[in-house]
């Protein structure tokens, strides 16, 4: 007993103290900085992407379709694309993650979510989420559940993970929907009662990702409805998917929060 | 016989030195050298119009060696079976039966392996499966999933139950088919970094290594040795973060709290140095054909070195008082055994191999391509055990952890990774695998053995790229390792073998 209390004592804290304001370490690649005026056409970027996700008209990433693999900007040779340390990239919707030349962090930070008063009266104190893995390869997942791990801690806002539908509140779907999985998908979500929220984490889910347009698919479901959260990523950092929650919800501190600049010092949390 | 054409771990040769043997003297031939120890690591048809080449490699751990041979069958064709002698083609036949329709007689279970969206029989639902039904007083059917109780992939659970006791359980996969290998086949082999990244999460780094191998093998590109081994890092750091995902969720469901907890902290330190290498947690965006794509600089090396060292003493830490735990012990110890014997015969591979006595990691037994002159990694040990219970694949694991963390340590110390250029996507765009090719690329990934491989057309197009998951070998082991043990065991038993649903649906 007193081996595990040593043990204990040397675990210390490991919870990160503020969630909202957390960062993440400078190489991580999260929201991209574009700069059109800096293009010269070559067009690597889009010769690169593995999802469509850069296009050029105007240089636009679409964060629904983007796996964050960096090639583009590994590619582009005069760094009118780079990837900004900015881990907090839910949306209320699909249209806000696109990003277009000249985007700022801090402006969609202001207004990528739109909070919904009603949602903080039912859920600000208790979130329970069932998560449904439709064809998802275990990267989302793995994320998801390290929401509630030490360090993360979700638990605290009232956000835990629940086994049965039928105690949830929102479902978060992991995987591009698989055809197998549509149809469990389906049930999984009408065993929740109302009022319920649906999120889609990772890019998978948003558009298929790099399985978009595989005739393995099935992604009626999203005809039928209604998307509350898209939280891109490949996968999602477990802050963000914690932070596009409770910015959902409204939640005290986590709406209009200052940005991860790269000339944010580096008090990497996670 | 030796009319079997011999190749390297992560080699290119043209098609037509693969020797065409007819299917009676193939099955012979496999019969003779799998009764002497070889094993399938490919064993898959590829179709042109009703002709289907069945593609067999077989590996010869011993000597290090892959061994290749092809036989011209036809869409629903009648064969013999391999696994009333061979049980570990079981799966094997069963996919080339689900592709292609051609039955191999007297396999006893002629189960569907994934649904497959491009399956020769279209109208075959798993909704419509017929489960084996034990007979007799008391047996009850208990079905659990798809959706499972916690935050994992989908599959379904069938088990025959007579009180507590488990007398039987079938799996059935499938509802994670994404069409991945189609998905190959479509566009440009070398820009599939991000789809190999994507076939099993946990193995992300491993998947795109091989594929970066075979792209590099069929375009006759050399991969620099330093980039080689800038790769191994990232895989060994892939392999302790993803062991340590497993233990902390094993401790958690014997409800060791202190084991759950410390470890899915010690996960995000060890993920987190992937993120300082690649960007990415996961190592995303960091292999591609032609080497590695971002520079490794000395301070990021230290760092890296500096955190790996402090997991590896906390967990130290952790394990004298886990592995002394009596209340962990007595739910591990000769929980979900698999024997040796069976463990062989149905094809094991990886660590949950290893811990039934299954001596086998392609780290040591098939090398790769960049080490000068074709050597094996240096300086990995291979951690066996032989109880072929939860507390072995458990203490694999913890010491693989540990082994994969010094090799880390010691390679990053010993090996200026700062020099390794990068390559670049045009690089890797440019890179065309070659006519008529047959490659194919083993990598020891998280879980196991990771076997792709390619089979190209006249023009250099993918006519078929597939892709072997350890998850394809081990799942079945699963459903032996549960039978006679309580169901409440189960949860147990499933994360102590931590295969991808994933990996096997592709």
């Amino acid at each position: 007993m007193f081996d595990l209390i040593k043990l204990r004592r040397e675990q210390g804290r490991q919870y990160i103290k503020d969630i909202a304001g957390a960062t993440v370490s400078q190489n991580y690649r999260g929201f991209p900085l574009l700069d059109e005026t800096l293009c010269n056409g070559c067009r690597e970027c889009v010769e690169s992407c593995p999802t469509g996700a850069v296009t050029l008209d105007r240089l636009k990433i679409d964060m629904g379709r983007c796996v964050f693999c960096g090639v583009c900007e590994a590619a582009c040779p005069t760094g009118a694309i780079r990837f900004s340390n900015e881990h907090r990239l839910a949306a209320t919707s699909r249209e806000a993650l696109i990003v277009a030349s000249g985007s700022k962090p801090t402006d969609y930070l202001a207004t990528a979510v739109r909070p919904r008063k009603e949602l903080k009266r039912i859920f600000g104190g208790s979130l329970r989420i069932r998560s449904v893995s439709a064809g998802g390869c275990n990267g989302c997942e793995l994320e998801l559940a390290a929401t509630t791990n030490v360090n993360f801690d979700a638990a605290r806002f009232g956000i835990d993970i629940v086994a049965s539908p039928r105690h949830a509140d929102v479902v978060v779907i992991t995987g591009p929907i698989s055809a197998n999985m549509a149809t469990a998908l389906e049930a999984t979500v009408s065993a929740v009662p109302a009022p319920k929220l649906t999120v889609l984490m990772g890019v998978c889910a948003i558009s298929g990702g790099v399985f978009a347009g595989s005739p393995a698919l099935s992604r009626d479901f999203l005809k039928n409805h209604t998307v509350d959260l898209y939280v891109p990523g490949s996968p999602p950092h477990p802050l963000a998917l914690v932070h596009g929650l409770l910015s959902l919800l409204g939640r005290r501190g986590f709406a209009l929060k200052t940005p991860n600049t790269p000339e944010t010092p580096a008090d990497t949390d996670g | 016989m030796n009319d079997w054409l011999d190749l390297k771990n992560g080699s290119a040769v043209s098609l037509a030195t693969v020797p065409s043997i007819p299917y009676d003297a193939l099955f012979d031939s496999i019969r003779e050298r799998c009764g002497k120890g070889d094993r399938p690591v490919a064993y898959f048809g590829v179709a042109e119009g009703e002709g289907v080449t069945l593609f067999t490699v077989l590996a010869n751990d011993g000597e290090g060696v892959l061994a290749a041979a092809q036989t011209e069958l036809s869409r629903g064709q009648h064969i013999r079976s391999l696994t009333p002698a061979l049980p570990l083609f079981h799966l094997f036949e069963r996919e080339l039966f689900e592709d292609f329709g051609i039955l191999p007689e007297g396999h006893p279970w002629l189960k569907p392996v994934r649904y497959a969206a491009n399956r020769f029989d279209p109208d075959a639902k798993v909704e419509d499966y017929p489960f084996f039904i034990l007979g007799g007083e008391g047996v009850h059917e208990v079905a659990v999933g798809p959706v499972h109780a916690g935050v994992i992939e989908p599959g379904h659970f069938r088990f025959m139950c007579r009180g507590e006791r488990v007398e039987h359980l079938e799996i059935q996969l499938g509802y994670q088919h994404r069409g991945a290998e189609t998905l190959f086949g479509m566009g440009p082999l070398s820009q599939k970094g991000a789809l190999a990244e994507s076939i099993c999460g946990t193995s992300a780094v491993a998947h795109a290594a091989a594929h970066a191998m075979i792209v590099e093998a069929a375009s006759q590109t050399r991969l620099m040795e330093g980039a080689g081994i800038a790769r191994e890092v990232l895989i060994e750091i892939e392999r302790a973060g993803g062991h340590l995902a497993t233990l902390s969720a094993l401790a958690g469901d014997v409800a060791y709290l202190p084991g759950n907890s410390v470890m899915a902290g010690l996960r995000t330190t060890v993920i987190n140095t992937l993120l300082e290498l690649t960007g990415s947690r996961f190592g995303h965006g960091m292999i591609r054909p032609g080497g590695i794509l971002r520079s490794v600089t000395t301070q990021t090396g230290k760092l890296v070195r500096e955190r790996l060292a402090g997991v590896a003493e906390r967990l130290d830490h952790l394990g004298r008082v886990m592995w002394s735990s009596p209340s962990v012990l007595s739910r591990f110890e000769r929980t979900g055994t698999v024997d040796g014997e069976t463990a062989r015969r149905t094809g094991m591979v990886g660590p949950a191999g290893r811990a039934s006595g299954v001596d086998r990691d392609a780290r040591r037994d098939l090398g790769v391509p960049w080490r000068t002159g074709g050597q094996r990694p240096a300086n990995i040990a291979v951690c066996l055990e032989q109880e072929g219970d939860v507390l072995a694949r458990a203490m694999v694991r913890y010491r693989e952890t540990l082994e994969s963390i010094r090799f880390v340590d010691g390679t990053i110390a010993s090996t200026d990774l700062s020099s390794v250029e990068r390559t670049s996507p045009s690089q890797t765009r440019n890179m065309r695998p070659s006519p008529d090719l047959f490659a194919v690329g083993v990598i020891e990934g998280t879980q196991g053995e990771i076997v792709h491989t390619l089979v190209t057309g006249p023009e250099g197009e993918t006519r078929r790229y597939k892709i072997k998951d350890p998850a394809f070998n081990n799942w079945y082991a699963l459903a032996l390792a549960v039978r006679g043990e309580a169901i409440s065991d189960f949860p147990l038993c499933n994360k102590s073998f931590d295969l991808s649903y994933a990996g096997h649906d592709l």
